[in-house]
């Protein structure tokens, strides 16, 4: 952009905006193709369901992909929205695990056959410094994008139904959007519990009955103080999102 | 209130009362900007925004067994996964009560199945359970949610001056069969207990007033779910 304007995070009854600030919030609402027809209400409406376009202006947005024992980390002030996840052999072995910026290895894919369930429609969302592996006979494919102020962190992490740090509560004054909830165990599942009650069972990448370990699409939003924990010891559950500010 | 007009010129001039509507159009989705625009794309990363912190009925809800869940007032519950048992799964849209899984479902299907105040989701059994969202009311006034049956001699028609955005459409019998779009053969749709991917439609559809859904085979019915809107705010 030549001539960029920054608009203030909050505004002042009866303030008013200077031209160049109005250029901006039009572009920023052009971006999601919106227009007031309902004094500001008719935007969450349309929201609910329609995934935004990126602008295409924004200037670090591209494709990414690896595969056959390749390691990507999420450089700095970025996001890798993995939106991919497959084995590249009709009935080859490929595993795939994360490594959350300072933490531990945690495997999504283990490492197994994968005989019919190849394809992985993940929406899982790496932040800087967070690490993905794949195996041989295993890809991966996403987009990298800028996160930005107010994009929110991503949170990536394991639950269960230890209690304390093992579950895990959205912050005061926050929204938490659920996008991938799955098992990091091979053979085993767990049930997720949100604010103490059970809901379904969650499985792992390579189960047949995967679909109830991810929620591509439409994500699953959590308000302030909402808790998230496992059923059972073990398998832990790891969960992935976007949490913000309200 | 003052409304934004549709359309905007480069460097049109906006009275104070229209420049006040922005923040408040901005706010309601969550938006800061602070890049000279380009949050409002960043901050979405394809995900619904709508989802703003200001609905103080915005939860994410899943529940198990088969005690009925009725949908509070003033809410909308978007059921997200399904997992059902021994018995069907039923839905009652508070003019009927309809199957929505046939019996003996065993493993979950994801949905985007819509409910609103006073529906009740009854699962089969005791392990059963689903998991989704609720949120207030905040959008046009005159939406609702679609969520209703559709047969071969009965079949789900779009009313006059209304889009509706179609998010699930499956079977509530164990069948796979195509679906009729104006009478033209789709997609093969499966049930919640069907392994056809189809059964879910992923993105929201959109259908305009007059067209027609009605399932192929004359057996079965087709359960339709979404949101709908007025064509004259669109």
């Amino acid at each position: 952009m030549a001539h960029e304007v920054f608009l203030t995070t909050s505004f002042t009854s009866g303030q008013e905006i200077d031209l160049d600030q109005q250029e901006a919030l039009v572009r920023a609402l052009a971006a999601l193709g919106v227009y007031d027809d309902n004094n500001g209400e008719a935007i969450l409406g349309r929201g609910v369901w329609t995934p935004l376009a990126w602008l295409s202006m924004e200037p670090t947005l591209k494709f990414g992909s690896l595969s056959a024992t390749a390691t990507v980390i999420v450089p700095t002030s970025m996001f890798f929205v993995v939106t991919h996840l497959g084995v590249t052999g009709a009935s080859a072995a490929a595993a795939a695990t994360i490594t959350p910026s300072g933490g531990a290895a945690i495997t999504i894919y283990p490492s197994a056959t994968a005989a019919g369930i190849s394809n992985m429609r993940p929406v899982l969302i790496l932040g800087e410094g967070d690490a993905l592996h794949v195996s041989s006979n295993m890809a991966a494919a996403g987009y990298f994008c800028e996160a930005s102020a107010g994009t929110g962190t991503r949170i990536l992490r394991t639950v269960n139904n230890a209690g304390g740090a093992s579950t895990y509560t959205v912050g005061g004054g926050n929204i938490f959007l659920l996008t991938t909830v799955l098992s990091v165990t091979t053979a085993a599942t767990a049930r997720i519990v949100i604010d103490g009650n059970t809901g379904p069972l969650i499985a792992h990448m390579v189960s047949t009955a995967a679909v109830g370990a991810l929620f591509p699409g439409p994500v699953i939003p959590f308000k302030a103080g909402q808790t998230i924990a496992g059923s059972a010891a073990a398998p832990d559950l790891l969960i992935n999102g976007l949490e913000m500010v309200a | 209130m003052t409304l934004l007009p549709a359309t905007v010129a480069l460097r049109q001039q906006f009275s104070l009362a229209e420049q006040n509507s922005w923040p408040k159009l901005l706010a309601a989705i969550g938006m800061i900007s602070d890049n000279g625009g380009q949050v409002a794309a960043a901050r979405s990363l394809g995900l619904p925004v709508s989802i703003a912190g200001r609905d103080t009925l915005l939860q994410a809800v899943c529940r198990q067994g088969t005690t009925g869940y009725t949908v509070a007032a003033n809410t909308l519950l978007c059921v997200r996964y399904i997992e059902n048992g021994t018995n069907p799964a039923t839905v009652n849209n508070g003019t009927a009560t309809f199957n929505i899984a046939p019996s003996g479902v065993t493993v979950g299907r994801e949905t985007c199945l819509w409910l609103d105040a006073g529906d009740v989701l009854t699962l089969g059994s005791a392990t059963s359970s689903w998991i989704g969202h609720e949120q207030s009311h905040l959008i046009q006034a005159d939406a609702t949610r679609v969520c209703t049956t559709a047969t071969a001699t009965a079949p789900y028609v779009v009313p006059n001056n209304t889009i509706v955005y179609i998010t699930t459409m499956f079977y509530n019998t164990n069948v796979e069969s195509p679906i009729l779009v104006d009478g033209a053969i789709g997609p093969i749709i499966g049930s919640l207990a069907a392994a056809s991917t189809m059964s879910i439609l992923g993105m929201p559809q959109p259908f305009i007033e007059g067209q027609v859904i009605a399932p192929s085979a004359a057996a079965n019915t087709l359960v339709v779910s979404g949101l709908s809107f007025s064509r004259t705010v669109i």
